[in-house]
């Protein structure tokens, strides 16, 4: 009987041993929380500069959202991302926009950061990797990166696609945890808006 | 019009006015072959309810034995406006077959008017929701819209049981209404509960 005992005892640990340790994405198949962020390189910018995940290295941390000119939930949410690069650029947090539809085009795009007045740079990436190797299935979709540039935060910018009815702010709220020193109490929504397709 | 012109008496004009549109546009009272009188059949209603995830599982519920098509769309989603008149199609084509259409529109119920009036122009005969959470995070969840977009189809077989989830994913063709009837006609085709 100790013998069984031991045998089962032995079969939960290796149980244990072998049951994933990380985090696993409920709404992402791609990426996990605390993982690297995936690499980007070259997307070019509205303002004529070209940007790379390593050209943000004093950011103390890195707002990417996938987004792009049609989409009305994506229009819906420019006043917050602009609202939210004011508040929190002087804290040292950088947004990212990155436009990864087909048939948009950086002409269009830059129309339309210069009519919104964007504060932050509108990127294209014609190949769509970006969002291909972080997950990114709609627009607007979020991810904040750390200081170590990991994933800290994926989802959705808040809860309300209506300003005036948002509870819950997840990416203000992620980005005081990460300048506090500390981790996002929620690392992970769902993300809603326009599906992204990809060719 | 002045009535006191027709001769002065206000109770006269409206004898004369009633005899006038009850009379004024029949038939002569002898007439061999009076024309029949072709009445159009009332068109339904189209109506908008605001609703929660139990209001919509009430509804499935309830079309227990036929199968079960929930359209969650929004006006603010340019594939779900193209693609709503090939819900209304399948209603009117299917309906007889077995197939119950619902509605769910993810607007905010602030807009509930601009949703109303392109279900009536849609003639969305059948039963239309809207959420009751909006356009949000809360809703979306709340109707196990996995995706996070719109269109999303919700397909119920003759037990009630969701057998299917369909929505354009990150697929460039997006989703096709081929797609959607085969699923559709294949729940069709399964036998309806015996008790």
């Amino acid at each position: 009987m100790k013998r069984f005992s031991l045998v089962l005892s032995l079969l939960a640990v290796s149980a244990l041993a072998v049951a994933p340790l990380a985090y696993a994405a409920k709404f992402n198949k791609k990426v996990e929380i605390g993982q690297a962020a995936p690499d980007f390189k070259g997307l070019k910018g509205t303002d004529g500069k070209e940007y790379s995940l390593d050209g943000f290295k004093d950011a103390k941390a890195l707002v990417l959202v996938f987004t792009c000119n049609r989409c009305p939930m994506a229009v819906a949410y420019e006043d917050r991302m602009i609202d939210l690069q004011k508040k929190y650029g002087e804290k040292g947090v950088q947004l990212l926009a990155i436009n990864c539809n087909t048939g948009e085009g950086l002409d269009a795009m830059k129309e339309r950061a210069d009519s919104k007045g964007f504060n932050f740079p509108y990127v294209l990436d014609e190949s769509q990797q970006s969002g291909k190797d972080f997950g990114a299935t709609v627009t607007p979709h979020v991810f904040i990166l750390d200081g170590e540039r990991k994933i800290a935060y994926m989802g959705s910018l808040d809860d309300n696609m209506d300003d005036s009815k948002v509870q819950k702010h997840h990416v203000a709220d992620a980005l005081a945890a990460i300048l506090d020193g500390k981790a996002p109490v929620t690392t992970e929504t769902r993300q809603f808006g326009c599906g992204i397709r990809y060719q | 019009m002045n009535l006191k012109k027709v001769d002065g008496s206000p109770f006269r004009a409206v004898l004369f006015l009633t005899l006038a549109v009850t009379f004024g546009c029949a038939p002569p009272p002898n007439s061999r072959s009076p024309a029949p009188v072709v009445r159009p059949a009332p068109s339904p209603e189209v109506r908008l309810r605001i609703a929660n995830e139990k209001d919509l599982a009430e509804l499935v519920t309830a079309q227990r034995g036929r199968v079960v098509l929930v359209d969650c769309w929004a006006t603010w989603c340019g594939p779900c406006v193209k693609q709503f008149p090939h819900t209304v199609e399948l209603h009117r084509r299917l309906a007889d077959r077995g197939l119950t259409v619902i509605s769910l529109s993810c607007d905010d119920p602030d807009n509930q008017e601009a949703v109303l009036k392109f279900l009536k122009r849609q003639q969305a005969t059948f039963d239309n929701l809207l959420s009751r959470y909006g356009a949000s995070e809360e809703g979306f969840n709340a109707f196990n819209i996995k995706t996070g977009a719109l269109p999303y189809y919700l397909l119920y077989d003759r037990q009630g049981k969701l057998r299917e989830d369909l929505g354009s994913g990150t697929r460039i063709e997006g989703l096709k209404p081929e797609e959607l009837d085969k699923a559709v006609e294949q729940l069709l085709a399964e036998p309806a509960p015996q008790d």
